[in-house]
């Protein structure tokens, strides 16, 4: 590990690093919510099941669109967020969420009712997928949008929101639809589902360590992020929880547990624990760099 | 984005007034605006002047902070807590102004008529400075105070003997090689310094000014300088000393300045008094035609400076080479061992500056030709500041003189205090001749020396420092053992203005508290909560620097011209000026004559019948003002308003060699007759103290003696040291809350910085806490380790040596640091009252620190750790 | 049209943060919210120590992400470079803090408008004039003294600024203190590797 001459130095008037605040726990919750849900709904629309779909639309519509309600300083001017699709992720984001909630409702109902004409419910599934992919990869696409935090500041970003969306909505479909005649009647799907859970789960592991390999050779700040999540105040949290149990324990459970809904569960709970974890982490790691430095000039 | 009004506070309609700033001693100018709902909204450096240029410190910036501070006294109050102590709630009740006044004077009247000795008095209203003189109506002179004599001790006197001024400074306006030591001019705190940071800045930057800073802490100055010399701390006199050493034994002095314009050729016998024969003409020695000659012989060839002779059986040298033969035992090698700056370093920088002091140039200003000596070495409170003051003074003076750089162009010069009229040197920075050709000395800077009495009128026995600066610190000392002192009579009463004796005062608190829990009745006439005056029985408010007239010029190093102060609002609160408060009581008391004719003297308005003030009348703080303006220039006060000062550059010839024709005291003959009139003064009264006091303290020239703070015992292993920065000094800001923004952000304020190396070496590391303990007393703090801290020093911001009051948003730190130090004889210059200001410390390391400590708003809050 | 920018000119600075509280005078900045602050920096090692002073302040960026990311168009670019927020229209989503590099925006949280200076719950009459410009929940930042700047003022830090550390003017006239001080000390950008272009140059 490279040594940094940097420290973190919170609000005092010295150069060194500082945590971003900006977002917390309820930009988390809602960045976790929007990916889960998203996944779920993207997942369970290949199976046509309807309560995976109708849980992951209620997850984005309440738990998304909640947490950010929450989060925002004028709530009441949200609907200003529209405004800005051409340059923001925030703006785009926001519309694939309007869009998916609208088209995928109305998916669901057709699916219940058969509503539509055929294109029109093509069309409708389609858009819905459109919004719903979206979902999954904006907040990576969000956080990247700009160099200054290195440990966002990364390719992989959006890759990692559409890794973990998919895993989430693997691992939730196989709990919701444990015990619906859908998965009841066809073992191979479970196991199709459990191999894609554990396929996931190593790309997840993949791009993770990626993530942080850029974010440590990326900047002093990424340096300090990756520091603090493998070594430092974060180190229990992020190696027990976003790697051992969202990720090592959930893929053995996928890949060795025995049939069970018990099972089902407690791998679930497992990955999105540790998905959980990485969102908090994410924000709670995330440094600014220092903005100019004498220190090169200078020997200790 | 539509607002009827714009956002930002200078453009809201409004009206600006030209006023000064009070945030700390000085005046810079400023405007200030104020809204048609009369709101204070912004305060800026006025630009028309041209001493800080529209400029303004930190503290000046916040001074808006300061009006609107909800916890500003707003009705006179009396105290209904019998109970008195550090934090204690005097339960104030507000009353009338007219029964505050009824049981000031009743008190105050009746220890009047009793002994007014009894009065103790801590007026540092140094704007106002006429009210530090009102004691001498009441018939006191007994000073609870610091002030003028913690950072000024020795400093002032020697001022006044060597340039007949209140202060000095480099002159930035040419130097070239400039010295700051123990000073922060031009970077951090002194005098005016919003107006010196610019002009230093302009010389570093644009005439490649190389400054050489040499303290115990990497300074703001010491950060921006060319080079940084560590030194242990209370050795700076020694480091002068040692330049001079290489300055004499190289030859790299001015020896025509010292032969023309000093007493250095002046022949002084064994006894230290120069040669002088039956009319008391004073000796030299002509080296030419090798026979003595009286000074001011014509026929006089060439004057010597060194050598031994015999005049009329007498051994004796010139000045010159009793200086030379005291700085045998100062060279490098000798000085590097005292103050651990190495021996080389000595040399290159003597060297340095006396090549940088370019001997024999001159240069014309306005016609005028002068000689150049771009070379200055500055000093003030940390390297003045211990036992031997007087001697550090003189020798960090004598660097200066042997380069010829006493003022001259680039060299070090003296700064007046207040200067009352434009076409002389007026107040008390007036050049007058002396006898035997010698300028005048003015040691007496501050008030009129206070002459000898047996029993002492005064409980800091300012009657026993007839050149000194009052050692308000000693009271403590007198207190605890009175008989000791002859003292025939023991304090009733204190009044304070604009004063916090219980943070400016070295010694022990708790004497402090006993003291002040022994008066009947203290009295405090201010602005706002303090340690000090939340021990009042009565609380007297005054007018804050927004809604009171002023005219004040206050040493300004470059400038001349006074600054009006005028105000902004009408007074927020039901308060008065320190002007109406001091003339009613004064009328109460029947002293309103003495009084105005005081403040006829105190502000050089006898110089002008017409301004005088009449004996029985009582003026406002206008009228004192307009007054004043008019005395400088004639101007009348509405010429004043609209200018708001009338700041010039000052003219040359009021500060470049102002003696011209005259010599200066290279040699103070006067310190070792005071001396010896002193010890007769006290033989014949049969004071029992001469045998303990300190005679060693008198020297006519500095020796390397150590001062005793080096002496205590070893265990005390390092050298505890206090520091201000611009945002801080001269001044009380913590309570602001804008200043308070910036200091405890600041690393240097928020933990006791000690050298990296030092401190792992004792097995601490950042954010240890530590018990630092003098022999004298103890306070505790958190630990920074730096990189910038002599191995041998602690550091102790004075941001940490708050204790909590009733002003609650101001913080408190781990104990006053100034419990660490002595307050007694031993540790105290005998010769110029100054106290000893470093304490030899131990240290320990706490598991936590004390409750007390982290109890409400304290300076070391705890951190957010990651 | 002028382009504004601003120089640091490192070898004046004494980091007494005049312009610190300067700014917060100006614009009635609620505690613990600075638009600008001088940082130091402890270098070396004992005796070869030194400090540094480093001024710091919205870069008003030629190529803002905090303008990039806005949602709503509330934060913008005048035409003559200032870049400033439009408190009606932010939502305080706080996409702005996160996107800036140099950590130079705040989210105004209500309890710092109610708060006051002095933490007792009361606003000075100072802070009641002051404070009506802020919305809470918003993002705010420096302004380059937009309001000053038009009525032909200096920014109040570089007014205030004792040593003249602070130079601001107009990058694109080459006769402008600013373009001369860049060009004859090599001024350079913070973190010019953010490719954020911003138009505040440091020179030592």
């Amino acid at each position: 590990m490279l040594s940094t001459h940097f420290k973190i130095v919170d609000d005092d008037f010295r150069v060194g690093f500082r945590f971003q605040k900006a977002w917390g726990t309820s930009m988390a919750t809602a960045f976790f919510f929007g990916e889960a849900g998203a996944g779920l709904y993207f997942v369970a629309q290949f199976f046509d099941f309807a309560l995976g779909m109708i849980a992951g639309l209620l997850m984005v519509m309440l738990g998304k669109g909640g947490g950010h309600l929450l989060h925002l300083g004028r709530p009441s001017r949200g609907w200003r967020a529209f405004t800005k699709i051409g340059s923001s992720w925030i703006s785009r984001g926001l519309l694939a969420i309007s869009v998916f909630t609208v088209f995928g409702t109305l998916h669901v109902f057709d699916l219940h009712t058969g509503l539509l004409p055929q294109a029109a419910s093509w069309l409708v599934a389609a858009v819905a997928i459109a919004a719903c992919l979206t979902i999954m990869v904006y907040q990576g696409f969000a956080m990247s949008h700009s160099s200054s935090i290195a440990l966002w500041s990364t390719g992989l970003m959006p890759l990692a929101s559409l890794t973990y969306a998919l895993l989430n909505g693997v691992v939730l479909t196989l709990v919701l639809g444990f015990h619906a005649a859908l998965f009841a009647d066809r073992p191979e799907t479970v196991q199709l589902l459990r191999i894609a859970a554990v396929a996931l789960v190593l790309y997840g592991v993949v791009t993770i360590l990626s993530l942080l390999h850029g974010a440590k050779y990326g900047s002093e700040g990424g340096q300090e992020s990756v520091r603090l999540l493998l070594r430092g105040a974060f180190r229990n949290w992020f190696l027990a929880l976003v790697i051992g149990l969202g990720f090592g324990v959930s893929a053995l459970m996928m890949a060795f547990a025995p049939e069970g809904y018990a099972v089902m569960i407690a791998a679930a709970g497992a990955e999105l624990t540790g998905y959980y974890a990485f969102r908090v982490l994410m924000f709670r790691a995330a440094t600014y760099d220092p903005v100019m430095s004498f220190a090169p000039h200078f020997r200790r | 984005m539509a607002h009827e009004q714009p956002v930002q506070n200078s453009l809201k309609p409004g009206r600006w007034v030209n006023s000064s700033c009070k945030m700390c001693l000085h005046s810079c100018n400023t405007r200030v605006h104020i809204t048609e709902d009369g709101i204070v909204n912004k305060i800026e450096g006025n630009p028309t002047s041209p001493s800080n240029n529209g400029r303004l410190c930190p503290k000046g910036n916040a001074a808006i902070m300061r009006h609107y501070d909800p916890t500003r006294f707003r009705t006179p109050l009396r105290r209904t807590n019998p109970d008195k102590g550090p934090g204690v709630d005097p339960r104030w009740e507000p009353i009338s102004w007219n029964e505050a006044f009824d049981i000031v004077a009743r008190e105050l009247g009746r220890i009047r008529k009793e002994d007014p000795r009894r009065l103790l008095t801590s007026i540092s209203n140094f704007q106002k400075g006429f009210l530090m003189a009102w004691p001498a109506a009441f018939g006191t002179a007994n000073y609870f105070s610091s002030v003028g004599n913690f950072c000024g001790g020795g400093y002032h006197p020697m001022n006044g003997f060597i340039h007949s001024a209140f202060a000095a400074a480099n002159d930035v306006n040419y130097c070239d090689y400039w010295i700051n030591n123990g000073g922060g001019d031009g970077f951090s705190s002194h005098l005016h310094t919003a107006a010196q940071a610019n002009h230093v800045a302009n010389a570093r930057v644009e005439r490649n000014m190389r400054v050489v800073v040499v303290e115990p802490r990497l300074s703001i100055g010491a950060a921006k300088a060319n080079e940084w010399v560590p030194i242990r701390p209370a050795t700076d006199r020694q480091f002068a000393l040692g330049l001079c050493h290489v300055l004499v034994y190289e030859k790299l002095y001015d020896a025509k300045f010292l032969k023309k314009d000093t007493n250095a050729s002046y022949l002084v016998g064994p006894d230290g008094y120069f040669v002088r024969n039956a009319e008391g003409k004073i000796h030299v020695w002509d080296a030419r035609d090798n026979r003595a000659r009286l000074w001011d012989d014509p026929d006089l060839k060439e004057l010597a400076l060194e050598g031994t002779y015999r005049v009329d059986g007498i051994e004796c040298r010139p000045a010159f080479q009793r200086f030379k033969d005291i700085l045998a035992d100062c060279t490098p090698q000798q000085t590097e061992r005292v103050t651990t700056v190495p021996a080389a370093t000595v040399q290159r920088i003597a060297r340095e500056f006396a090549k940088a002091a370019r001997i024999g140039s001159f240069i014309e200003i306005e016609g005028c030709l002068l000689p150049l000596r771009p070379a200055a070495y500055n000093y003030y409170r940390g390297a003045q500041g211990h036992k031997f003051s007087a001697m550090a003074n003189h020798s960090f003076k004598l660097v200066n003189f042997l380069v010829g750089a006493i003022d001259a162009p680039g060299g070090h010069v003296g700064v007046t205090l207040d200067d009352w009229k434009e076409d002389i040197r007026g107040g008390t920075g007036e050049i007058r001749p002396g006898e035997n050709g010698m300028m005048q000395a003015a040691p007496h800077q501050l008030h009129p020396e206070v002459p000898f009495s047996y029993p002492p009128n005064e409980t800091h026995l300012a009657g026993y420092f007839p050149l000194g600066v009052d050692p308000g610190h000693l009271s403590q000392y007198t207190l605890a053992r009175p008989e000791a002192f002859g003292l025939d009579y023991r304090p009733e009463a204190l009044l304070m203005c604009h004063a916090n004796p219980l943070w400016n005062l070295p010694g022990s608190r708790q004497r402090l508290y006993d003291i002040m829990r022994s008066l009947r009745f203290v009295v405090a006439v201010d602005i706002l909560p303090n340690e000090s005056n939340e021990w009042a029985d009565i609380i007297l408010p005054c007018h804050d620097l927004l809604e009171s007239w002023n005219m004040i010029m206050i040493e300004p190093p470059h400038h001349e011209g006074p600054c009006l102060r005028q105000p902004a609002t009408p007074p927020l609160y039901d308060t008065r000026s320190e002007e109406e408060i001091f003339y009613e009581i004064s009328e109460r008391l029947g002293i309103l004559e003495a009084w105005n004719g005081i403040l006829n003297g105190w502000n050089g308005f006898h110089l002008e019948p017409e301004l005088m003030l009449e004996p029985g009348r009582r003026y406002t703080d206008r009228e004192i003002a307009e007054r004043k303006g008019l005395l400088w220039n004639g101007k009348d006060l509405e010429w004043y308003i609209e200018h708001g000062h009338a700041v010039t550059p000052r003219r040359p010839e009021k500060w470049y060699r102002p003696w011209e024709g005259m010599r200066l005291h290279f040699y103070l003959e006067d310190i070792v007759r005071v001396r010896d009139e002193l010890m007769r003064n006290m033989e014949a009264a049969d004071v029992a103290i001469r045998h303990e006091w300190e005679w060693y303290d008198y020297q006519p020239l500095p020796t390397p003696a150590l001062d005793p703070v080096h002496e205590e015992p070893p265990e005390f292993d390092l050298y505890a040291v206090t520091f201000k920065d611009i945002q801080i000094n001269f001044g009380e800001t913590l309570s602001n809350p804008w200043i308070d923004d910036i200091v405890f952000k600041d690393p240097v304020h928020t933990a006791v910085l000690l050298n990296s190396a030092t401190g792992r070496g004792k097995g601490l590391a950042d954010g240890d806490v530590i018990r630092i303990e003098s022999p004298y007393g103890s306070v505790v703090g958190r630990v920074a380790l730096s990189q910038g801290v002599h191995p041998e020093a602690v550091c102790i911001s004075n941001a940490l040596t708050r204790i909590a009051t009733q002003h609650t948003g101001m913080r408190h730190g781990g104990g006053s640091f100034n419990d660490l130090l002595p307050a007694n004889l031993r540790h105290t210059d005998a010769c110029s009252g100054q106290p000893e200001t470093v304490a030899k410390v131990r240290l320990t390391k706490l598991a936590s620190l004390p409750a007390e400590v982290v109890a409400g708003n304290s300076a070391y809050r705890p951190r957010r750790v990651h | 049209m002028a382009k504004w920018g601003m120089v640091f000119d490192l070898r004046r600075c004494i980091g007494c943060n005049a312009c610190t509280v300067a700014c917060k005078q100006e614009n009635s900045l609620p505690y613990g919210v600075f638009f600008t602050k001088t940082l130091s920096e402890e270098v070396g090692a004992y005796p070869n120590t030194t400090r540094t002073y480093i001024p710091t302040i919205c870069n008003h960026c030629e190529d803002a992400p905090c303008q990039r990311v806005c949602p709503t168009g509330a934060t913008y670019t005048r035409a003559d470079g200032i870049v400033l927020v439009d408190g009606d229209k932010c939502i305080g989503c706080g996409s702005c803090v996160v996107a800036c590099p140099y950590d130079q925006r705040t989210l105004l949280e209500p309890e710092m408008l109610t708060r006051g200076l002095f933490r007792n719950g009361e606003l000075t009459p100072f802070e009641q004039q002051g404070y009506k410009r802020f919305t809470a929940g918003t993002a705010t930042k420096c302004t380059f003294c937009h309001e000053r700047v038009d009525a032909g003022l200096q920014p109040a830090c570089v007014a205030t600024c004792p040593t003249e550390a602070r130079i601001f003017g107009d990058l694109d006239d080459p006769d402008s203190k600013v373009r001369r001080l860049i060009q004859e000390h090599r001024g350079r950008q913070p973190m010019p590797e953010k490719n954020t272009n911003p138009k505040v140059f440091y020179i030592d």
